[in-house]
């Protein structure tokens, strides 16, 4: 094959788009969060593999009722201050946002393994952060597509349960995706199939009610780098609602959809 | 002997027929010391201090084709120590007195990217390596930084690499190595256009490596596009076994009484050490509280922990300070189970690989072990099932169980 320092590419440096919200009232209020989920999915079977958390948590040491165990003679320590506790106090409650996220992901992991619904229902729960769900939803997605096959249908149908549970509410799976979007650029640079899998759990959810394609529009335009990657998106929510007998749905948005099509 | 053989059958077709198209080149040898292998002193003091003692097989016979600049295709799965073999032979190919991009590694995800860069710089300590890691995100400036301060090996993802060859970020004049990690893996992800792309802008002479745990049709298109007159290296992971471990049940008719049958063989537990898996996390917390409260020493580990508890637990229960530890499958993926000689199942396993792989033991250290499975009226079924696809044998308790440990 033929080889040799390649000519003629275009030079200058990637511009980290900023997280600003722009339009849409669902994004304003959780967007600034996300820079925090740059890294988001990172497996937690990896989390530890390189540096141990910079802080103690108490999580642990708390949970234990008696001090017969050799672990639990450890000193409790003292709760780390929630970096985000003057942003949403009532919503993160006591857990600040490195454990709620660990915790986010091990259950996470724990569904992807064994599947079973209504134990991470009960997990989201136990969480009480609804302030947090949105985040929940993007690194749900995350994690999900990092996987090997991506797990596409396991996590629209775990969103979809808590959607029905009443556990998660459709702004907190619009929020998500808006959150998951913004970071879709720099996101399938590493993961090629993200753009085509994140629209078919978009497809997914719209079918499920959880969505509509006034949001999808928001999610098309937070990809603002790769004209190509909003098209895939796209093709593959409409795809996938057209192979599950979807067409009132498209019937229904036809404006909406053409709204999205404009953005491409 | 019955279960290997169904085992390896079940997922074996495919085994057997990798093994038709691909066998050890003829010649290669097995070098068993890191010692005999020349490699410079400041890069052997490294791997000591990491902590290796010997080589591993695939370290054992792909090292030193790699380091007298041979292209290899390693047939080799993660846990062979594929990428300590690639971090001491980056290392010790890489010239430190100039600080130009020498040796690329893709790797298929950030992950696996970074893992590589951390063992690279720690057995590299010694001869001041620099390594860096593209993985994107909010680094990318840091990327840009680090790539111009001079670095000798990056290692990234074939979509990132890419992306900083076309910006000029990342140069490749000096090239001369690339190692494609977990080849398989990166094609199923998607990368295929990249890695071509990549292949094209790196300089003639290059020298390629080739890892993959399996060789399907597109992979040997690639071997034939970019190496030359390759050494083959087919190196198997051990397989898992049920044979000479001991399994029965327990029938409980209520899930309460499997606490009951747990406290009663606690004694039998702690004879030598034993590993308790429930299928949640939250089934472990509250099972590790229901023990304690009965004054029962336990231990458990979930993922909910931070690295440094998890860590500890380990290490207590490794150095035989615990005795007894609750767990669920997912964080019981990195612990050595095999030194443990019985396993409980307080919650059958959802399938069948999660059986084996909870109890099973892989031939290096063909130990024996008791297995016993909780199971309630209708898990007798699922316990039926993971019997008979293993061909193996599992009878209800006797009495006299501790005997058998």
């Amino acid at each position: 094959m033929p080889r040799g320092d390649g000519s003629g590419m275009q030079p200058g440096g990637r511009v980290q788009s900023p997280m600003t919200s722009k339009s849409s009232s669902l994004n304003t209020r959780l967007l600034p969060q996300g820079t925090g989920g740059l890294m988001g999915g990172r497996s937690a079977l990896l989390q530890g593999s390189g540096n141990p958390p910079a802080r103690p948590s108490n999580f642990i040491s708390g949970a234990e009722p008696t001090s017969q165990s050799p672990i639990s003679s450890k000193p409790v320590y003292a709760p780390p201050v929630p970096p985000v506790a003057e942003r949403s106090p009532a919503s993160t409650g006591r857990l600040n946002m490195d454990e709620l996220r660990k915790k986010t992901v091990a259950l996470l992991e724990e569904y992807f393994s064994i599947r079973l619904l209504d134990e991470a229902l009960m997990c989201v729960e136990e969480l009480k952060s609804p302030g947090y769900h949105p985040e929940f939803v993007k690194e749900a997605i995350s994690l999900a597509l990092e996987k090997s096959p991506p797990c596409v249908e396991p996590v629209a149908q775990l969103l979809e349960h808590l959607l029905a549970k009443k556990v998660l509410t459709s702004i907190d799976i619009g929020t998500g995706c808006l959150l998951y979007g913004s970071l879709l650029d720099d996101i399938a640079i590493d993961l090629p199939k993200a753009p085509n899998n994140f629209g078919e759990i978009m497809g997914k959810l719209i079918l499920a009610e959880g969505l509509d394609f006034k949001v999808v529009k928001e999610v098309l335009k937070k990809m603002e780098e790769e004209e190509m990657f909003r098209k895939t998106v796209l093709d593959a929510v409409l795809r996938t609602i057209s192979s599950s007998a979807g067409q009132n749905v498209l019937d229904s948005q036809a404006s909406d959809i053409e709204a999205c099509q404009s953005v491409l | 002997m019955a279960a290997t053989a169904t085992a390896a059958r079940r997922r074996g077709g495919v085994l057997d027929e990798e093994k038709m198209v691909f066998e050890t080149t003829e010649g290669v040898e097995a070098i068993t010391s890191f010692d005999a292998m020349g490699i410079k002193d400041d890069l052997l003091r490294g791997i000591y201090q990491y902590g290796f003692e010997k080589p591993s097989a695939i370290q054992q016979r792909a090292v030193m084709p790699i380091i007298k600049g041979r292209d290899v295709i390693a047939q080799a799965q993660s846990g062979t120590g594929k990428t300590s073999m690639i971090a001491l032979t980056v290392c010790q190919m890489v010239d430190t007195s100039t600080r130009e991009v020498q040796a690329l590694i893709l790797s298929p995800t950030r992950e696996l990217a970074s893992q590589t860069e951390k063992v690279i710089l720690a057995i590299g300590d010694f001869i001041n390596i620099q390594a860096h890691a593209c993985i994107g995100g909010k680094s990318v400036g840091e990327d840009i930084r680090k790539l111009e301060n001079g670095v000798h090996v990056v290692s990234g993802t074939p979509g990132r690499v890419c992306d900083m060859i076309k910006r000029r970020t990342l140069r490749t004049r000096a090239i001369k190595l690339l190692v494609l990690d977990e080849s398989d893996e990166m094609l199923s992800r998607g990368f295929k256009d990249q890695i071509y792309d990549v292949y094209r802008y790196l300089p003639p002479d290059l020298q390629v490596v080739l890892i993959s745990a399996t060789l399907p049709h597109e992979i040997l298109e690639m071997t034939t596009k970019f190496m030359t007159d390759p050494v083959k290296i087919l190196v198997k992971r051990d397989e898992l076994t049920l044979e000479g471990i001991k399994q029965f049940f327990v029938a409980v008719e209520r899930e309460e009484w499997k606490f009951d049958t747990l406290c009663d063989l606690y004694d039998t537990l702690t004879i030598t050490q034993a590993v308790i898996f429930c299928n949640t996390k939250r089934k472990v917390d509250w099972l590790t509280e229901k023990m304690r409260g009965y004054n029962f020493t336990v231990s458990s580990m979930h993922g909910d922990m931070p690295q440094r508890e998890r860590d500890a637990i380990m290490a207590e229960f490794r150095s035989g300070t615990t005795r007894v530890l609750i767990t669920t499958d997912v964080w019981a993926r990195g612990l050595d189970v095999q030194q443990v000689s019985l396993v409980i199942n307080y919650d059958l396993p959802n399938n069948r690989e999660l059986y084996i792989h909870r109890i099973g033991r892989s031939g290096r250290f063909g130990r024996k072990g008791v297995a016993i499975n909780f199971v309630k009226n209708d898990d007798i079924k699922i316990l039926r099932d993971i019997e008979q696809y293993y061909s193996t044998q599992i009878d209800e308790m006797p009495m006299n169980v501790a005997d058998l440990i």
